[in-house]
């Protein structure tokens, strides 16, 4: 399983996620209970949301994805295995990419939070 | 003019799972998906003032500058919309509030935008001065026709007379003016440098009239027989139920002055209209409506004003302040709801007239205030609602 995240063609990586890879799409929404018990709700919009851990990424990938995560740069993110493309941002509140793999120096792990916009 | 919707729409607005969908657009360009907060728009019946609309919009790009840059753009219209996207046929929405921006804010990423409606004009404007007065006592008048002429002539709105009026909801307009031909009902006026907007509360106030914005334009009613839109509210529907009667509203013994001598200033009529069975119920409850700056030319015309007075106010009014969802969404001032509600024994047969309504586009929750006091329900034969014994039956109707 493959993610490409990416600003165009060709100023892109892709992310091959550990097992906890999530997504927690979210609603929004409002109820309300009136008196007989029924329940009304609407819902005006949702947003989409995923959590990609992985590990082993090289210094390149560590400084590109920093630099969009600083920059809160507007991103496209599809599964390389389908054609759906979502307009997203890095939504971490700290660097995504920042801690080495040991014994190695020049690897890292991280996890980058998207949500779509 | 009531809105035009399917019956789709109001499918999607009685149902408990709805995907309602909110449009925000200035000077024509889609700002919805910038909205931080969706606001309350309220709106009353006789309030005459402009109702005003806020909006905070996410400006963490910049691109709401254009304010700063080009101030002009300013003077922009703001329309908000709602309503549902219909699956073949795409949005149908309804517009709940048309206005002029003006004022911004850039507070932190946010830029704020402050709208008020077409009456704002009205708030802006004064008629005549104290030693030229504007006056209209050359000869007798409609009210109807002075309304039309502060609000084209001095209020700057178009005087179109047709549906095709972009600031007047003529259809309204003529069945209000017919009202008053109808009855032969006349006045004169004398303004010494009042605002618009007080101007045209005193004919609101004179005539018992509603003068308010819906659907983007200034509409006119003088509420009666019970409007033939309407929607049913039970327990399915209400969130929260509160029904206040005020005795001090009774008014059983009205008076009304008229023939105003403006030289003299004194007024050389007292019409009155007494409903003698309130006032054994209640004892004597007298009002007087007398104004020098509009006022009835004639017995005839004053004791139509008392006369109406009194059959609405006789009795202490029944006021119902409701918390519902979107089912209600389709009302817009002067039409029907009909309540039950089986604690306080309302039964579903009796209507009620929306006087205020306050909808809540960030929540979908809409209150509104609905009261028997100016609402008559007669009977009358072959007519598609007021000649049904269970004007009920069809809710979507």
């Amino acid at each position: 399983m493959a993610y490409r995240l990416f600003v165009n063609s060709a100023d892109g990586v892709s992310i091959e996620p550990l097992y906890e890879y999530s997504e927690d799409d979210f609603k929004i929404e409002d109820s309300h209970r009136v008196r007989s018990g029924a329940f009304y709700r609407y819902k005006w919009g949702s947003v989409q949301k995923w959590k990609l851990p992985f590990t082993l990424v090289d210094s390149s990938f560590k400084s590109v994805v920093n630099s969009w995560f600083t920059s809160n740069t507007a991103l496209l993110f599809k599964s390389e295995s389908l054609s759906a493309v979502y307009s997203v941002y890095i939504m971490n509140k700290d660097l995504p990419v920042g801690q080495p793999v040991m014994p190695y120096d020049s690897l890292f792990k991280g996890v980058i939070e998207l949500e779509t916009y | 003019m009531a809105y035009s919707v399917t019956n789709w729409f109001l499918e999607q607005c009685a149902l408990k799972s709805s995907t309602p969908k909110r449009v925000f657009t200035l000077a024509g360009s889609d700002y919805s998906a910038r909205v931080l907060r969706w606001p309350t728009i309220s709106r009353e019946w006789n309030s005459i003032r402009p109702v005003s609309l806020n909006l905070a919009l996410a400006n963490e790009d910049g691109n709401l500058n254009i304010f700063r840059a080009s101030p002009w753009l300013m003077r922009g219209t703001g329309l908000v919309k709602i309503g549902f996207t219909h699956p073949s046929s795409g949005d149908e929405l309804i517009t709940m509030y048309e206005g002029t921006l003006e004022r911004v804010k850039y507070s932190g990423g946010a830029c704020e935008l402050q709208f008020l409606d077409k009456m704002k004009e009205f708030t802006e404007r004064v008629l005549g001065s104290s030693d030229t007065p504007l006056t209209y006592t050359g000869s007798n008048y409609l009210p109807s026709d002075i309304a039309w002429w502060l609000c084209t002539s001095y209020g700057g709105k178009s005087s179109v007379a047709s549906t095709s009026n972009p600031d007047i909801d003529y259809a309204s307009f003529s069945a209000w003016a017919a009202i008053f031909s109808g009855d032969a009902v006349l006045v004169q006026a004398n303004f010494p440098g009042t605002k618009l907007n007080e101007a045209l509360k005193k004919i609101g106030r004179y005539t018992d009239s509603g003068i308010f914005v819906e659907g983007g334009k200034i509409t006119f009613a003088r509420f009666a027989v019970t409007n033939s839109l309407y929607t049913n509210l039970d327990s399915n529907h209400i969130k929260k139920l509160e029904l206040a009667m005020d005795d001090t509203s009774v008014n059983n013994k009205q008076h009304v002055y008229a023939d105003y001598s403006v030289g003299s200033r004194y007024w050389q009529i007292d019409a009155v209209s007494v409903v003698s069975a309130s006032v054994n119920s209640y004892g004597l409850r007298e009002f007087v409506e007398k104004d020098e700056s509009v006022w009835y030319v004639n017995s005839a015309s004053a004791v139509n004003l008392a006369q109406r007075r009194t059959s609405f106010e006789s009795n202490p009014i029944e006021d119902y302040m409701v918390d519902t969802t979107l089912v209600a969404l389709p009302r817009q001032l002067g039409e029907t709801v009909y309540l039950a509600d089986p604690h306080l024994s309302v039964s579903s047969g009796t209507a009620w007239r929306v006087m205020k309504y306050d909808l809540d586009l960030n929540t979908g929750q809409m209150k509104l205030n609905v009261n028997n006091a100016r609402i008559q329900q007669p009977f009358t034969l072959d007519d598609a609602t007021l000649g049904l014994l269970d004007r009920t039956y069809n809710y979507l109707l």
